[in-house]
């Protein structure tokens, strides 16, 4: 059971290639920057405070349907390791 | 942001702190917005103050050992319009009535009546003959021949920030009668 856990835990990383990373990264810092400023605009404007509570939840809501999938393009720059150039060694003669 | 989790975490981080950012905003430009709208100048006039006086003997209304206690009532006229009080940020105005007077070596202050405004709807007071909520007695002595100075005072609660606290200008002087001199004019 508890395997069964691990490997399920393991499904749920959803892990990024490195580029993606740091994109994902700039890109949250500015849409919620962004969404933040708008969002006090909208509300001074419209002199109410659930409207900027409304717009600044929808930014958040954009950002997080941008930034948190492993969308396919996310993942696609895997990071290609050394192959290994000895491919069989005996065990016999380490021994 | 190698994980699901850890880019859920670093989204929620940076939104609450922006939303920090935004309360601060908030807070600020509401501050300005009653200076814009002089809520510091707001008139007030009360009139017709009655101040009435009763003795109790309970120990609720300030009677020590079963002295008698001089407990005071008013009845007055009030009318304000506290609509500058109001911005996108203010969630109710505390309205209060209060009477400054000098004590022995105090400077008191003394709540007679109150109102919560919880919209700029109601924010024009009107009130005539209205009688005080609370009774008033001096810790130290009696109210009697006391000179009261009535002025109507507020304090904005509001959605993010401080409270902010200040008063109406228009105050009045009452002179509260003795007792016995009350008895007299009846």
């Amino acid at each position: 059971m508890s395997e069964l856990l691990q490997d399920f835990q393991k499904k749920l990383i959803f892990p990024l290639d490195f580029p993606s990373q740091r994109y994902t990264e700039r890109l949250q810092q500015i849409t919620l920057l962004v969404g933040a400023i708008v969002a006090s605009i909208v509300g001074l404007s419209t002199q109410s405070l659930k409207n900027l509570i409304i717009v600044y939840g929808i930014s958040i809501a954009i950002t997080a349907l941008v930034v948190l999938p492993a969308y396919p393009a996310y993942t696609r720059r895997k990071l290609q390791w050394v192959q290994p150039k000895v491919v069989n060694i005996s065990t016999e003669s380490i021994e | 942001m190698f994980s699901l989790s850890q880019r859920f975490q670093t989204l929620g981080n940076q939104a609450i702190t922006y939303g920090l950012f935004i309360s601060v905003f908030i807070a600020i430009t509401s501050w300005f917005q009653l200076q814009s709208q002089d809520a510091d100048l707001v008139p007030s006039t009360i009139e017709s103050i009655k101040p009435s006086l009763s003795f109790r003997t309970s120990r609720y209304y300030g009677s020590v050992n079963g002295k008698p206690k001089e407990n005071a009532k008013i009845t007055f006229d009030l009318e304000t319009d506290l609509t500058p009080l109001f911005t996108w940020n203010t969630k109710q105005v505390f309205a209060y009535l209060t009477a400054e007077y000098d004590g022995k070596n105090t400077h008191n202050e003394v709540v007679f009546w109150d109102k919560i405004i919880t919209s700029k709807d109601e924010a024009h007071l009107k009130v005539n003959g209205a009688k005080s909520k609370y009774n008033i007695w001096d810790a130290q002595d009696k109210l009697s021949g006391k000179e009261l100075e009535f002025k109507l005072k507020w304090n904005i609660q509001p959605y993010v920030g401080p409270l902010i606290y200040g008063e109406t200008i228009g105050s009045k002087d009452v002179l509260v009668q003795s007792a016995a001199a009350d008895d007299d004019n009846k």
